[in-house]
């Protein structure tokens, strides 16, 4: 009989059995599941590599599922920039994936608060003396040089010069090389801009945007200064360094291109990677760093620009690059763990490892440079030997908790500061030091 | 008329009675659906505020009780306050302007008597078209070398070199409250177009017979029948200009300096890239309590609007 009593109690029954209904879904949405026989997967997907994408699809979804055909696996890809909030909110909250790849720049934040599990040499299969020792460095607690390893690298790779040989040529410089240190890059710039009236070198200084200070950082190592020591062989990341002479020089450098000889575009604040590449290809800038794939890219859209690469300049105390790439961690406590591993290994066989690299990246495992998949990305790339030949130089992100906010943040902010005049120089670097003095108590 | 009536008073009684029943009949169907979505809403809600009086010192999922703390940690930073002033300067400008523009845009579309319903669906454009791909498309317009406004500019021989907009202190604001405008106008020009739709011919047409001008047939005929939708549509944008977050976050990530630094890009960045989830919890309660004075504002006008309607009636 329909009575007000029978009615809430049926609804507040109803109620109870759709939440209940709702928490049991909840519980299982790893996917996966946790009894031991689950293997959940979290990556992110190479593009615009489209061959890489095929790459990573063909083994996510063929290679290694026909391998362990036993395993429940399950993986996701997701876009790169939504990665690292994706795992920040599911690890946090003690969910999914067993294993997660992240940028070198994500993984202290996940490796130094003890989420990820340790692998060991033997859990590997791999010599650990096939990797970059930066590349280990980066999963390890604090950003060690030795000790027990929380991830395992996937590829590695470093940027490079790219100019346009024409540019060079109309501006009387030699175009069968690049400027060797960074005031040869300085005044390069200053002459392609008065003999040409184009840009000499595209400048990233957007906010927020983790490119800018790829392109900012090798230039202030070049100089000797580093965020914090990690220039020095056993750095502790704990001495702030960014205010010292060497970040001074280089701030310099950016102001003289950009607000005294013009000779970077106008627009470098808000300008991103993706922006410096279509005023590239325009012609409308001489030179840029990039990606090891950048200019298989450009030569791809406009196969008519004749491209030059040379190694990025040196400062008077070094040349440098940032030492880029990308772990495979594993989630602390997972009761997959197993599975994790055999996925792991899976992974970083040499040929796959080559192969999942794309052609943006560079096996981590260094036995896949003589793997056959190495030789099919040698014929797609173009100047791949000079991306290699930087590889030595690669520095560190700051392997800090932290380093997301100081690198995204607190770089760009110091370079926005000089640019727009609101700072010199020297204030700049100061204001930035103490900022990440106070990020990091 | 007597058999209507003996045949319908038997059956008044039940018919009272079935109602009251049917009353509670629609409960059950709708408390499960209350329930999922309190807790959706709520649990988010309820765990913001009890994380904004918390410590989270590091990224996992320890905590601890740290008082007023996160709250004055917001308050005395610098760029929380150029953040929350410039989300003032944006919703007051984004609104006030979109408004306009809406409302100019409906005048225009009702007046039309030829091509109606393919302007209506161009002037209509902006809103289908997604935040991210408005984002995009406005910033390769405003961009500093090739961006069509530039070339305009340069073409039209009103500037000799290009603005970099979006790089420059003075421009990058109001470049991208520009893009928002374009963006949620047509959201009022809906809204009004359905208020002067609804304004009565006859008081239209007597002012015309005592050949009153259009603006002041606008002025003093059409503006009081639109107050009641002006006040909520402009209620309505308020709070979606505030609470924007993608424009300014794909167009300038909040640069040059913050320039263009809005709360909600405030409170992704303080959690997701500084992974302090306490300070963002605490700036989205700020926020929370700044759109409750507005809700306040709104429902007071509406209670307005509505007494007005019934003195009218």
């Amino acid at each position: 009989m329909l009575t007000r009593r029978n009615v809430l109690r049926g609804g507040i029954g109803l109620a109870g059995a759709t939440l209940l209904a709702a928490c049991a879904s909840g519980g299982g949405a790893g996917g996966s599941g946790g009894n031991g026989n689950g293997l959940d997967v979290w990556d992110w997907s190479p593009a615009p590599d489209q061959w890489g994408e095929q790459q990573q699809n063909t083994f996510y979804g063929k290679t290694f599922p026909k391998q362990y055909p036993h395993t429940n696996f399950s993986y996701t890809i997701f876009g790169y920039t939504d990665m690292l909030t994706k795992l920040t909110v599911s690890w946090r909250g003690g969910s999914v994936p067993d294993v997660g790849r992240l940028a070198i720049a994500w993984t202290p934040q996940f490796v130094n608060e003890g989420l990820t599990a340790e692998i060991t040499e033997a859990d590997l299969g791999v010599p650990l003396s096939n990797f970059w020792p930066q590349a280990l460095q980066s999963v390890r607690k604090n950003g060690a040089s030795s000790g027990p390893l929380y991830g395992i690298p996937t590829n590695n790779e470093s940027m490079m010069l790219i100019y346009n040989k024409d540019l060079f040529t109309a501006a009387g410089l030699d175009p069968s090389h690049g400027p060797a240190t960074w005031e040869d890059l300085v005044s390069y710039a200053r002459t392609i801009r008065k003999k040409t009236g184009k840009y000499g070198y595209g400048m990233v200084g957007a906010q927020n945007n983790g490119n800018t200070p790829y392109r900012f950082c090798p230039m202030m190592w070049g100089y000797g200064s580093g965020i914090f020591d990690e220039l020095s062989a056993t750095p502790t990341w704990k001495t702030v360094g960014i205010n010292s002479a060497g970040t001074v020089s280089a701030l310099e450098l950016y102001n003289q291109m950009y607000n005294i000889d013009g000779s970077a575009q106008p627009s470098a604040l808000s300008d991103q990677e993706s922006d410096i590449d279509t005023l590239f290809l325009k012609g409308e800038v001489a030179m840029m760093i990039d990606h090891p794939n950048a200019a298989a890219q450009v030569h791809e859209t406009l196969p008519s620009l004749n491209m030059g690469a040379d190694l990025i300049p040196a400062g008077p105390v070094r040349r440098a690059s940032v030492f880029g790439g990308s772990n495979l961690v594993i989630k602390a406590g997972t009761p997959n763990m197993k599975n994790a591993v055999d996925f792991i290994r899976a992974y970083l066989t040499p040929n796959t490892d080559t192969l999942l690299s794309g052609l943006g990246s560079n096996p981590a495992n260094k036995a896949g440079f003589s793997s056959p998949a190495e030789k099919v990305r040698d014929a797609k790339l173009l100047f791949n030997d000079v991306t290699l030949k930087m590889m030595p130089y690669g520095v560190n992100v700051p392997l800090v908790t932290q380093g997301s906010q100081i690198w995204n943040e607190t770089i760009p902010s110091m370079i926005q500061n000089v640019l727009s005049k609101s700072m010199t120089p020297q204030q700049a670097a100061a204001n930035a030091a103490s900022q990440i003095q106070q990020i990091m108590q | 008329m007597a058999i209507t009536a003996e045949r319908a008073a038997p059956s008044a009684a039940p018919l009272r009675s079935v109602s009251r029943t049917a009353r509670f009949a629609g409960y059950p169907f709708v408390v499960p659906a209350l329930v999922v979505v309190l807790a959706v809403m709520s649990y988010p809600f309820v765990y913001s505020v009890y994380l904004s009086f918390q410590s989270t010192p590091s990224y996992t999922t320890a905590t601890r009780f740290d008082g007023l703390a996160n709250y004055l940690a917001v308050l005395h930073d610098h760029t929380f306050v150029q953040a929350l002033e410039n989300t003032l300067t944006w919703t007051a400008a984004s609104t006030v302007l979109g408004i306009l523009l809406g409302l100019g845009a409906a005048l225009l579309v009702q007046q039309l008597r030829l091509f109606r319903g393919p302007i209506r669906a161009a002037l209509m454009l902006p809103y289908i078209v997604g935040y991210v791909v408005a984002s995009y498309a406005w910033l390769w317009l405003f961009q500093g070398e090739y961006g069509l406004i530039n070339v305009t500019l340069q073409s039209w021989h009103l500037t000799s070199h290009p603005i970099s907009f979006l790089s420059s202190l003075t421009w990058a604001f109001p470049a991208v409250i520009l893009a928002n405008i374009w963006k949620t106008f047509p959201f009022a020009m809906v809204m009004l177009l359905a208020g002067l739709q609804g304004v009565p011919n006859e008081p239209v047409l007597a002012a015309r017979l005592d050949r009153a001008s259009h603006w002041r047939i606008f002025w003093e005929v059409k503006l009081p029948y639109l107050r009641r939708v002006l006040v909520i549509t402009t209620m309505l944008l308020a709070f979606q200009n505030f609470n924007t977050f993608t424009i300014p976050y794909i167009m300038t990530g909040g640069g040059p300096l913050n320039h263009t630094e809005i709360v909600s890009n405030y409170i992704y960045d303080s959690a997701f890239t500084n992974l302090n989830f306490g300070l963002a919890a605490a700036a989205s309660v700020i926020v929370i309590i700044i759109l409750m004075i507005f809700a306040v504002f709104y429902v007071r006008a509406l209670g307005r609007e509505q007494a007005s309607d019934r003195r009218m009636v």
